[in-house]
């Protein structure tokens, strides 16, 4: 689905400065849309305009040709745009996991087959399985599951858009990579996302454009590679760029040629090997102990894995990062 | 959640779930204590008698030391937090906090009187509206001397820095803010220890480097912390790295004794620092460097 701003403003009151200021963006059909901004930048009011739930002070939100002023577009997508607000697990109220995940599409109206089916390939699609949860309470279960649980709830209405605003805060790298690569299928299937996150990783990896909010407006949107260039700009509304991107910067000013802007691991791999080639460990000490000097001969005792671990203790001092 | 109130709780009523984030404190006892401010001798702890949240877990904190607790969820580190504070007694074992043992009822009081929780969520823990009356609850709930409760909260305010912040309504402060005048609170208690319970998971990357600079400033001036995190970032910076997998000590050391091990970390599934997992992946492709987790290392590694 299609999600259109034409210039929108907001405030929560008349007294209140404006929390959007004259947005104005479209999202295309099934697009992966990153949106990044430092708190208080209006990151999470602009997502709440996409199934209507704040209405624009001024401006017009668009969802599939559906002006969302009409109350009942704005009935109709709802039904299409599923919202996950941060922490969607503290909205989980039924006894059942089973109950809970029912309660949207038994709200539709739709009959107890279908209902069922739904609750079950929703729990199926965020990697619940259905025979174990179902009759469970959600709140017996860890906080990772209980994200997941409310967002089967969420696609338990079959939406074909949905928005996520910090989908991963607060869980452990375990379970940010389970609602990670769940939210990557979902786009994989074809549904249309937009991720509010905190983490330039997640948004440079998964992305397909990055929407740069500040002070209420759109500072930028584009490729993640366009966006993460722009490294001064991002500084100066508090957001970061990438570890890697930040990374070839260093390995820049050391002297490698690194031609290509990169702002993933993967890519920053790619690159330094296409510019360094491939080295094996015997080389590596070879190179080491040539090079000589403390610098080398920090790498060469560094180099020597099994004992590694007890030299690189001497040498952490420049990585704390206070 | 109201966990404020756990101060009270009756630490035998066990919750289903465990719900993570909080802090202790622990005040050094008038007895000028001197030894290991916690220790776990071999503790086991179930919530449902089945299965052990923590089983043989055994460590001592040393006076003055930065340690960061690492570990997935589920895999007892909220526990640990929660073990300290006697809000939980081991059913095996024993936990002592500054040379008091949690399981004899007689200490309770006295662990718990010296012990103030702070939260992952900083929403949980304002007690009161004004920013100063909420620093200054813990001194006056010790029943200390007005001049006292006063200087106490005027000091950890300072710590925080939040000195000018005094007279602000909390429910107006950003959460970064608000973790601030929750330490803030355990401060004025006067502690030897704090152990936060991931202080920062709720906080964006701006709060979260400011709480871990105030853990950093405290540890300067000679408070021992416990860090329990799943940031490795965070992780990086203490002294001390303790990796608990299924309940038990998986790891112990400094972070670079820890964090370039990379195939064990990796298969408990651990958030690895930026250099070891760069490290990796130029291995993948034949690229090979020692593992560091100092970037700086990389870099000289990779110019040879």
């Amino acid at each position: 689905m299609s999600v259109v701003f034409q210039d929108v403003s907001y405030a929560y009151g008349a007294d209140q400065p404006p929390a959007l200021s004259h947005v104005s963006l479209t999202i295309p059909d099934g697009q992966f849309l990153g949106v990044i901004g430092h708190t208080g930048s209006g990151k999470s009011t602009l997502v709440q305009h996409m199934n209507g739930l704040l209405q624009p002070t001024s401006g017009r939100v668009i969802v599939d040709g559906l002006d969302l002023a009409d109350r009942r577009s704005r009935h109709e997508v709802r039904r299409h745009v599923g919202v996950a607000f941060q922490y969607p697990e503290y909205q989980l109220f039924a006894a059942t996991v089973r109950e809970d995940v029912a309660f949207g599409p038994t709200n539709l109206g739709l009959g107890a087959a279908e209902v069922d089916g739904r609750v079950r390939r929703a729990l199926e699609r965020v990697g619940l399985a259905y025979d174990e949860v179902a009759e469970r309470s959600p709140f017996h279960l860890s906080g990772g599951q209980q994200r997941r649980v409310a967002l089967a709830g969420i696609l338990a209405m079959e939406p074909r858009t949905i928005v996520l605003d910090e989908p991963m805060a607060g869980l452990d790298p375990r379970g940010c990579e389970d609602i990670l690569g769940l939210v990557h299928r979902l786009h994989e299937d074809g549904m249309t996302v937009v991720m509010v996150s905190h983490s330039m990783e997640d948004v440079a990896e998964n992305a397909d454009e990055v929407l740069v909010m500040s002070g209420g407006r759109v500072l930028m949107k584009g490729a993640p590679d366009e966006v993460f260039s722009r490294r001064e700009e991002l500084y100066r509304v508090g957001l970061d760029v990438p570890q890697a991107t930040r990374f070839q910067s260093r390995l820049r000013a050391a002297g490698l040629s690194l031609p290509q802007d990169v702002h993933t691991i993967e890519a920053l791999a790619d690159a330094i090997v296409a510019s360094v080639g491939t080295r094996t460990k015997e080389r590596y000490q070879e190179l080491a102990a040539r090079a000589g000097g403390v610098a080398g001969d920090r790498v060469a005792r560094a180099g020597e894995d099994a004992g590694a671990t007890k030299d690189a203790g001497a040498t952490t001092q420049g990585s704390d990062g206070r | 959640m109201h966990m404020a109130l756990q101060y009270g709780d009756d630490a035998a009523a066990r919750p289903d779930a465990p719900t993570e984030g909080s802090a202790t404190v622990v005040r050094a006892g008038d007895e000028g204590f001197a030894g290991d401010p916690i220790v776990f001798d071999a503790v086991t702890y179930s919530y449902d008698n089945r299965t052990n949240a923590v089983e043989g877990l055994s460590i001592s904190i040393h006076p003055g030391e930065y340690v960061a607790i690492v570990g997935g969820n589920g895999s007892g580190k909220s526990t640990f937090g929660k073990l300290v504070n006697a809000l939980y007694v081991p059913d095996a074992g024993e936990v002592r906090v500054m040379g008091l043992s949690t399981s004899d009822e007689a200490n309770r009081f006295s662990i718990r009187s010296r012990a103030g929780l702070v939260f992952q969520n900083p929403d949980d823990q304002m007690i009161t509206s004004l920013v100063r009356d909420d620093v200054a609850f813990g001194p006056e709930n010790l029943g200390l001397p007005v001049d006292e409760v006063v200087g106490r909260r005027d000091w950890a305010l300072d710590q925080v820095g939040m000195a000018e912040m005094g007279g602000r309504e909390t429910y107006n402060l950003s959460g970064g803010q608000k973790q601030r005048v929750a330490i803030a609170g355990i401060l004025a208690m006067r502690p030897d220890v704090i152990v936060l319970d991931e202080p920062g998971a709720m906080l964006d990357p701006r709060g979260r480097r400011g709480i871990l600079r105030v853990t950093h400033e405290l540890n300067d001036a000679g408070v021992t912390i416990v860090l329990i995190t799943h940031f490795m970032d965070e992780a990086l910076t203490a002294d001390r790295v303790v990796v608990i997998d299924k309940g038990r000590v998986a790891m112990d050391g400094t972070p670079a004794e820890v964090f370039t091990q990379h195939e064990r970390l990796a298969a408990m599934r651990l958030e690895e620092p930026f250099a070891v997992r760069l490290t990796a992946a130029l291995r993948e492709r034949g690229l090979y460097v020692p593992y560091t987790i100092d970037e700086e290392e990389l870099v000289a590694s990779l110019c040879l």
